[in-house]
């Protein structure tokens, strides 16, 4: 029997660990990689509201990030800027009902908390090609200077919205919806294919 | 590449939005009593100028937030951004080369 209440990737029968790509003697311009088990939390609320700010601080142990494009960072929990009143909040923890009661409790109902773990898939782009490979497909500034770590933006590859956190210098996450995923799979794969990539094994958390 | 200007989160890219059409048409606020003609007015008619256009977008594929833009038609340059709800910048008409 199937256990229907696992969580399944989207790209679990698409996805093959391994060096494909260019000849890149052990040295691959991209790794890939997909994580799983994340719980996905959006929250809205009023960015004026005293109440809903100090909720969400006690709750997350960060401030919101206000600032246009930007992320706050507590041990395994990211608070990730969408638009000017709403947020992600990312947590490595495997069950995302607890990500959601935490937020929940903590905040009152002027403010809207919704599990949206199951609704992305998250990869993980790095290496030194990895800025490279993203320039191919989203029409954003991509320099150095611009798009640092801890910085996100919502943009579009290949026709599909994609939500890119700059995790370091070289290492990029990639918010896709699910029933894109293996679109935007297909996509990095090609596009990172004149570097050499690694698809490295499945990351949980 | 053309950019616009969203007034959340910076310039992007022209693909990431799209348009909403004229700006600033406000719904009668007695639907049931004017005419017919009035009530077609409202739904299907639109200035069309040449020249500037006050304008909605939306950040379809960025923030997902409705603002205005004023555009000139005739060059697609675009003189200013505004949030919704903020009343619009004057652009005074200015002279377009054209032979």
């Amino acid at each position: 029997m199937v256990d229907i209440t696992e969580r399944r990737s989207a790209l679990e029968s698409h996805y093959t660990a391994g060096t494909f790509g260019a000849e890149c003697n052990g040295h691959p311009g991209v790794m890939l990689a997909v994580r799983r088990n994340l719980s996905i939390v959006h929250v809205a609320g009023k960015p004026d509201d005293q109440t809903f700010i100090n909720a969400i601080k006690s709750a997350c142990g960060c401030d919101i990030p206000f600032e246009p494009g930007s992320v706050s960072v507590a041990g395994s929990l990211s608070l990730i800027w969408l638009a000017a009143d709403r947020w992600m909040a990312v947590s490595a923890e495997p069950d995302p009902g607890i990500l959601e009661a935490t937020l929940r409790r903590a905040c009152d109902d002027t403010v809207a908390v919704i599990d949206a773990s199951h609704a992305s898939t998250v990869l993980r782009l790095s290496g030194p090609q990895a800025r490279t490979v993203l320039m191919k497909g989203a029409p954003l500034d991509f320099h150095a200077r611009t798009f640092t770590p801890g910085r996100v933006a919502t943009t579009m590859i290949s026709q599909c919205t994609v939500t890119l956190v700059c995790i370091d210098q070289d290492t990029f996450d990639l918010y896709v919806f699910r029933s894109f995923a293996q679109h935007m799979w297909e996509w990095l794969r090609d596009a990172s294919e004149e570097f050499g990539y690694e698809v490295s094994d499945i990351l949980s958390g | 590449m053309l950019l616009i200007q969203c007034p959340f989160c910076g310039e992007r890219d022209l693909t990431e939005f799209s348009h909403g059409g004229e700006a600033h048409i406000t719904r009668p606020a007695n639907p049931d009593k004017i005419s017919d003609e009035e009530w077609g007015d409202y739904i299907f008619f639109r200035t069309n100028p040449k020249g500037i256009q006050y304008e909605r977008w939306i950040h379809s594929h960025g923030c997902r937030r409705w603002f205005n833009a004023v555009r000139d038609t005739v060059s697609d340059e675009f003189l200013g951004f505004y949030k919704s709800g903020e009343q619009p910048p004057k652009i005074k008409r200015r002279k377009v080369l054209r032979k």
